[in-house]
């Protein structure tokens, strides 16, 4: 059995959903397929790292192939994807509303769903790249779901702006890694013998990495894309695309490491996480703050991966998928309950449904990593790999992940002034959006025990406990907690202003630094255009010279018969001085 | 007789016999005329495809019709002909279903697109430079009083502008191929317009009078590509055209100058030093392109300097000189055949529907006409080269070949994709999924025009992902 | 014997055409003359085509010497010959006097192309010429200015001519048409080319001697103008193969050079100042004179091939010119003359728009029509003898030709409605005869190839 046989039901009920359009079926044909694709993903699990291919075309005596493996990690993002796409599908089925925009919205999400789960089995570059890139472009196509209202054409375009950027790196990657090895097999480039392509290719695939992933200085994207709607956001924006890098570095770690660029992940890492925790603190979009969280929880990954601590970074790869599609789900929840408002000063009263509340706030406390959620598992074997130094930053990181995390918590649930009209909005939030929250809850409760499973599926040295590093966390996110509390829980309305937070709050000024480049460029722009200008000015002058050379021929034909003879008589002279 | 040569025969008279018919019909059967025959011309461009891959290399009995200059007429089926004859028929048949010139103008518009099939079938067909290049002017004309008489804007002076051009083009490459003739080796007194002959005999040429074909040829090829410095026709000529206009001077016009230029490479070994040059000037247009692309206002012309661009990357794939890196060059022609036959559709949709192509007066296309835009951006994927599009392996061959010839300088171009990407999405984000009111009225467009969408994205996705189809027949082209 | 009497038959048939000019005079039955005087044409041409099918052996009947150089151009004469009758039976209203004088011409022509010494070549020449300033004299707005010009400067181009003859016979002691031992002209080779080449330029109107060409095209009616440049220009390069590549055939490098010369700036001249002109007659004067500069390259080149390729550029410019003629003339008598006023035409005669068009495109060189195919043959025969230069020149002139065609084609193609245009039935046949030479022969030039090599192995 070929592996791509999971995408065939969500492929299937994509192009139905397309055909079918606006029946409220759609969603639960969508559903339906991405179960059982789920469910064809466990019985993968049986077929465990089997590595098949077929040809996908031949170039001179070379053949390039479409492969597939189910190796763990493969096996652990594929289960990810699917799991979670089918709770996302039956979120969106309460979640979008409008019958017009049903057939549309489950066509491209089903379409990404495809291609991730493709990414997640793909054994070789051009299988992977396939997949990448019908990651960036159904993210386009769903950040800019609602295409008319206003910052949303914007982000879209933020968002595959950037992603073209890494999509390119990664094909001159793959064109380099090929001219070297006449492969794209990834294990056969992981047995090769190191030589300097790797070095170039790697550090290309890094800016494709980190472009998908949103890791500094290309990061901006992810929170922009918050205009999408919100399963959007629980799926490809926290818990499934924006990893396919992280999952991509983990597949290649060791040429990674080979390459030396162990310390630009560490480097790149410490940026994202600093800048994604103290922009999470100031941020007041609902979904803003969770966006720059995710952001931070990305550059922990990759600082756990540029210490080759590949198990710790998978660990928090799978329970961050949890609890922030939880959290995302929740978001979603409460907007619905104030009016689609994305300001979280405008929202209140989460704490009114009590399912919602509780799945939020399991969510949050496992993102603040407090023992025993999931959440706590993954924080604690990324910082017990780090070194020193940098293990003193994650540290105070944890602080500020707790404060901001409670602190979205906080503000959500304070009463309004009429807490009555709150209560019935929030008991409108339909099961088909609840429901899913829950389960992902369930599965932020139970997924702690991966920390000691995980390893040994994926055949990783095991993760070590220690009480000292696990009492230091939890002393860390309970100061947080508290920051949150006094601050938020007592006086919510009372927002600390200083210097720091308006440099947290404009993201150290990476938005201005993009569009200064974009305005070179078209600066370069105009110059080019000018210069088209003028050398379509050269070209019509040159024309315009023969007939100014014909206007001045012109006057010998006066009329005058006189004249013509004595050209007539020079023509005769002229010729004997030249021939005679 | 092989099928292939009845194929052959028949697939070039196919278009003059719709041309004939077209002529005699009335007015209103000649959209009817125009489609059937380019239909029947996909058709048969399929089954030679098809019918080569089984037979291999094939050509017609010549004809010898001036035996005094051994000038005669050959139809020769051979992986680049094959390719580029799908590639033009696929044009042709979604510019006849697509077009959208009215009235009056029907008849001629369909004649003058035939007539463009006759010339181009002959042209990607024909055995000898002779031919191609009588197919080639043929074409220009054709293409000239598309612009000039069923054009929009300032039509006259863009129909004029590309005709001097084109024709500069036709009198340096007139005067190459006849010095191409008299310098090569004659048999038993007689020289010969042959290409394969000439491909496997130019290279006893001197030195001296090959550099001085090549100039001629190359600067000839440049214009017609069209490559910097020589690309000012260009921009007004797929302005003002009409719609079937501009997918054809685009998509099929183009591919005039670049198969040339193959051919170029592939018949003078004096072409080999100067591959890094010309690679170095493919880069510099590519990115003038897209420069200048990322400026302009005018729909069309944005996509005029993008298809100038990609131009740029083909010309980069010839100059490679690689076994890869051609291929990659030959299903880059296909590739952006269709790719921008498509984007030009849109263009016409718009304007047909909004009567308007300024994107700064454009404002959210995308929700009163959906189809043109959703295509806008399959374009842009094939544009950018999105696997599963053709343009995906048009630009993995490419480089393979570039980087191989010229290192990490032969990757640079592929940098100017990411502009191209980046603007594309801008103009999307400003014009066609742009925020604000949408526009009172929907609209729908016709089914044939919906048809030709069809057409054309279908077969961007069909050759993308189905690519060996085409590389089956490109993988028999042996000649490095 | 017989065969003798056919020899005959060429030069009977154009004397008839006198005698139906002269019957004319009395009866005035102008259109069974008209019709009379276009069958003996017609004959003429179909007596070339006898002639270079079943004669091919050269026939010498005292002063005639017919061989398939004469015939190829009686086919071609003739036919020219005859569309020029057709125009002139539609558009003058006085055409007794045109059979008579055309009469004259085919007469001299004749005695042109199968002439056998100097002498009856200057004396047919004068026979033409002075033919002709009546014929311009009898139509056109400034006919008696036209008429003067022309007289005026033949008349120098005679006394030249007389005078090469004169130097020509101190070296060599005959006037026969034949070929010249070498060495007979040591000294004065150069000049003597030089005189004749001036004196052949004039009627060829080569650059600077073709200075009255607009003037005299403009100044006469369309029809004679159609036979200045259809007919006499053409004979005057039938002299120059006699002259030069029969008689002076010894001495191809000594004149070689003077004719790239001649070539060279008449295409600059004709093409560069076309450019600038309003007016749609004399744009064609200049680009017939450019064409002349195109045939001359044939000269230049001087081997078989080129001269083949020349004839074949006369054959085809013939056509092609007096195709355009017969369409300015219908517009001409509707009093549409500049570029401005051509606006709109294909709206009011698709007819004479596609037709002018075609001719037009033929004139630029463009395949497959004919004028393209002359263009292949001419600058393929520099290109094969090593005269590089003179092909890299006709194509720039090539395409500073398209300028002016296409901007005409511009105008005629825009969209303005206005009165449809009727052409009459005999425009229409000239149109046809010549658009049959320009697109079928342009697509099969074989056979007008075949009898061009032909004609010039008889040089």
């Amino acid at each position: 059995m070929l592996p791509v046989i999971v995408l065939v039901p969500v492929i299937i009920a994509a192009f139905l959903a397309l055909a079918t359009g606006s029946r409220k079926l759609t969603g639960y044909v969508a559903t339906l397929a991405a179960a059982v694709s789920f469910v064809l993903s466990i019985l993968l699990l049986y077929n465990r790292s089997v590595h098949s291919e077929v040809a996908w075309f031949s170039i001179g005596s070379y053949a390039v192939h479409l492969s597939f493996v189910t190796a763990p990690l493969n096996m652990l993002l594929l289960l990810i994807v699917s799991g979670i796409g089918t709770l996302i599908c039956w979120y969106s089925v309460g979640y979008i509303e409008t019958p017009s925009q049903r057939g549309r919205f489950f066509f491209e999400l089903l379409i990404f769903m495809a291609a991730m789960m493709l990414f997640a089995i793909s054994a070789n570059f051009v299988t992977m790249f396939i997949g990448w890139e019908l990651l960036g472009i159904t993210s386009y196509l769903l950040i800019g779901f609602w295409h008319w209202k206003e910052k949303v054409p914007r982000a879209a375009r933020k968002a595959i702006t950037t992603i073209i950027i890494g999509d390119i790196a990664i094909l001159m990657a793959m064109i380099i890694l090929w001219s070297s090895y006449h492969t794209f097999n990834f294990s056969s480039i992981l047995s090769a013998p190191y030589s300097s392509a790797i070095t170039v290719s790697m550090s290309l695939v890094l800016i494709g990495v980190f472009t998908k992933s949103a890791q500094f200085p290309f990061h901006e994207w992810l929170a922009d894309a918050m205009e999408g709607p919100t399963p959007v956001s629980a799926f490809l924006h926290s818990s499934t695309m924006v990893k396919a890098g992280v999952f991509l570095v983990a597949v290649l770690l060791p040429l990674f490491i080979k390459a030396g660029l162990g310390p630009v992940l560490i480097a790149v890492g410490v940026v994202t996480v600093v800048l994604g925790a103290s922009n999470a603190l100031t941020e007041h979009h609902i979904k803003r703050i969770l966006a720059y969280s995710t952001i931070e929880d990305l550059g922990l990954m990759f600082i756990a991966l540029g210490f080759n601590a590949l198990a710790a970074a998978m660990l928090l790869f799978l329970v961050q998928a949890f609890y922030k599609a939880a959290i995302f789900m929740g978001a979603g929840s409460i907007m619905r309950a104030n009016d689609e408002d994305t300001e979280i000063f405008n929202s209140y009263g989460s704490g009114a449904n009590r399912m919602l509340f509780v799945s939020n706030a399991i969510a949050a406390v496992s993102l603040a990593g407090i023992f025993p959620l999931s959440g706590f598992f993954g924080k604690f074997a990324v910082e017990s790999a780090v070194s020193i130094p940098i293990y003193i930053i994650l540290l105070v990181i944890d602080v500020a992940s707790s404060a901001y995390i409670f602190r979205w918590l906080f503000i959500t649930m304070r009463q309004p002034e009429h807490s009555s009209l709150s209560k019935a909005r929030y008991s409108h939030i339909p099961m088909s959006m609840l429901a899913p929250q829950a389960i992902l809850a369930a599965a932020v409760v139970a997924g702690g025990y991966a920390f000691f499973v995980l390893p040994g599926y994926t055949g990783l040295p095991s993760l070590s406990f220690n009480v000292i590093g696990a009492i230091l966390e939890t002393i860390m996110v309970a100061a947080g907690f508290a920051a949150a509390y006094i601050i938020y829980r007592k006086n919510p309305d009372r927002i600390p202003y200083t210097r720091l937070h308006k440099l947290a709050f404009n993201n150290p000024y990476v938005n201005s630094a993009y569009s200064a480049i974009a305005k070179s460029f078209y600066a370069v722009g105009y110059a080019v255009s000018g210069l088209n200008t003028l050398i379509d000015d050269i070209f019509e002058d040159a024309g315009d010279a023969f007939k100014y050379f014909g206007s001045a021929g012109r006057r010998i034909e006066s009329g005058q018969i006189g004249l013509y003879a004595l050209v007539f008589a020079l023509g005769i002279i002229a010729l004997f001085i030249i021939f005679g | 007789m092989q099928v292939i040569q009845a194929l052959l025969i028949l697939a070039f008279a196919a278009p003059a016999v719709g041309l004939m018919a077209t002529l005699a019909l009335g007015q209103r059967r000649s959209k009817g005329t125009g489609i059937a025959s380019t239909a029947v011309s996909l058709v048969l461009s399929i089954l030679i495809l098809s019918s080569f891959l089984s037979s291999g290399k094939a050509a017609t009995e010549g004809i010898t019709y001036i035996p005094q200059l051994n000038i005669g007429f050959s139809l020769y089926a051979y992986p680049i002909s094959v390719v580029l004859l799908l590639m033009s028929s696929i044009v042709f048949f979604a510019a006849a279903a697509g077009g959208n010139v009215k009235g009056i103008k029907y008849k001629g518009s369909v004649s003058l697109l035939l007539l463009f099939q006759v010339a181009a079938t002959g042209l990607f067909l024909s055995g000898n430079l002779l031919m191609y290049f009588i197919f080639w002017d043929i074409g220009v004309i054709a293409a000239y009083f598309m612009i000039s008489a069923l054009g929009t804007g300032g039509r006259r002076r863009s129909g004029m502008k590309f005709l001097i051009y084109s024709f500069a083009a036709s009198v340096l490459l007139l005067l190459g191929i006849i010095m191409l003739y008299y310098y090569s080796p004659a048999v038993s007194g007689l020289h010969s317009f042959s290409i394969p002959y000439l491909i496997a005999n130019a290279s006893s040429i001197p030195d001296g009078i090959q550099t001085a074909i090549f100039a001629l040829l190359f600067v000839a090829f440049m214009i017609k590509m069209p490559v910097f410095p020589l690309h000012s026709w260009m921009a007004d000529a797929y302005a003002d055209a009409p719609t079937e206009g501009s997918m054809l001077v685009s998509g099929v016009l183009s591919k005039f100058g670049a198969y040339g230029m193959l051919l170029l490479f592939l018949m003078l070994p004096i072409a080999k030093n100067y591959s890094q040059y010309v690679f170095a000037l493919a880069a510099v247009s590519t990115f003038y392109a897209v420069f200048v692309a990322m400026r302009q206002t005018d729909l069309k012309k944005v996509l005029a300097y993008t298809s100038m661009a990609e131009m740029g990357i083909i010309l980069a794939g010839i100059a490679s000189l690689d076994q890869i890196g051609i291929s990659g060059a030959i299903f880059g022609m296909l590739a952006h055949g269709v790719t921008i036959a498509l984007a030009f559709l849109v263009a016409g949709s718009v304007e047909m529907m909004f009567g308007e192509r300024n994107l700064a007066l454009l404002k959210g296309i995308g929700r009163s006409a959906q189809v043109p835009s959703y295509m806008f951006i399959i374009a842009i994927l094939g544009i950018t080269g999105m696997p599963l599009t053709a343009g995906f392996i048009a630009d993995l061959l490419i480089f393979i070949g570039a980087f191989g010839a010229f290192g990490l300088y032969g990757l640079i171009p592929l940098a100017a994709i990411i502009l191209m990407g980046s603007y594309l999405y801008f103009f999307v984000e400003k014009s066609f999924f742009s925020h604000g009111p949408s526009s009172p009225h929907e609209f729908s467009i016709g089914a044939l025009q919906k048809f030709s969408y069809a057409l054309l994205a279908g077969s961007v996705f069909i050759i993308g992902s189905l690519p060996f189809l085409i590389l089956n027949a490109i993988n028999l082209l042996k000649v490095l | 014997m017989v065969l003798q009497i056919y020899g005959l038959l060429p030069l009977a048939t154009a004397a008839a055409v006198v005698l139906v000019g002269l019957a004319d005079l009395f009866y005035r039955n102008d259109k069974a003359a008209a019709y009379a005087v276009g069958t003996l044409f017609a004959a003429l041409s179909i007596e070339g085509i006898f002639f270079l099918e079943f004669a091919a052996s050269p026939l010498r009947l005292g002063i005639l010497y017919i061989t398939p150089f004469t015939s190829f151009f009686m086919v071609l004469f003739g036919a020219a010959l005859l569309m020029v009758t057709m125009l002139s039976s539609s558009h003058s209203d006085k055409f007794s006097r045109f059979a008579l004088l055309s009469g004259f011409v085919s007469v001299g022509i004749i005695l042109v192309i199968s002439g056998t010494s100097l002498i009856e070549l200057i004396l047919a020449l004068e026979l033409i010429s002075i033919s002709t300033s009546f014929l311009i004299l009898s139509g056109g707005k400034k006919r008696v200015e036209a008429a003067t010009k022309f007289f005026i400067l033949g008349g120098l181009s005679v006394s030249i001519f007389t005078f090469a003859m004169a130097l020509l016979f101190q070296g060599n002691p005959s006037l026969s048409i034949a070929p010249m031992q070498p060495g007979l002209l040591t000294g004065i080779a150069v000049l003597v080319s030089i005189l004749f080449a001036v004196a052949l330029s004039f009627e060829a109107s080569l650059f600077p001697f073709n200075l009255w060409v607009p003037d005299v095209y403009e100044g006469s009616s369309t029809d004679v103008t159609a036979l200045l440049a259809g007919v006499n220009k053409k004979v005057a390069f039938v002299v120059i193969f006699e002259v030069f590549f029969v008689m002076l055939s010894a001495y191809r490098s000594e004149f070689s050079g003077i004719f790239a010369l001649l070539s060279i700036i008449t295409m600059f001249f004709g093409n560069i100042i076309a450019l600038v002109q309003d007016n749609v007659k004399r744009m064609f004067a200049y680009s017939a004179i450019s064409q002349a500069g195109y045939i001359t390259i044939g000269l230049a080149v001087g081997t078989a091939f080129g001269l083949e390729s020349s004839m074949f550029q006369i054959f085809a410019h013939t056509f092609m010119i007096i195709g355009a003629f017969a369409i300015v003339a219908m517009l001409e008598s509707k009093n549409i003359k500049t570029y401005r006023e051509y606006s709109g035409l294909f709206y009011r005669s698709k007819f004479a728009a596609i037709s002018l068009s075609l001719i037009m495109l033929s004139m630029a060189g463009i395949p497959p029509l004919i004028g393209f195919d002359g263009k292949l043959f001419l600058f393929s025969s520099a290109v094969s003898s090593g005269m590089v230069y003179l092909a890299v020149i006709g194509i720039i002139n090539s395409l500073i030709s398209i300028y002016y065609y296409i901007r005409l084609m511009g105008f005629m193609f825009t969209e303005k409605e206005g009165r449809k245009l009727n052409a009459s039935r005999t425009t229409i046949a000239v149109v046809i005869i010549s658009l049959f030479a320009v697109v079928v022969l342009g697509i099969y030039p074989t056979p007008v190839l075949h009898y061009a090599a032909l004609a010039s192995s008889f040089l």
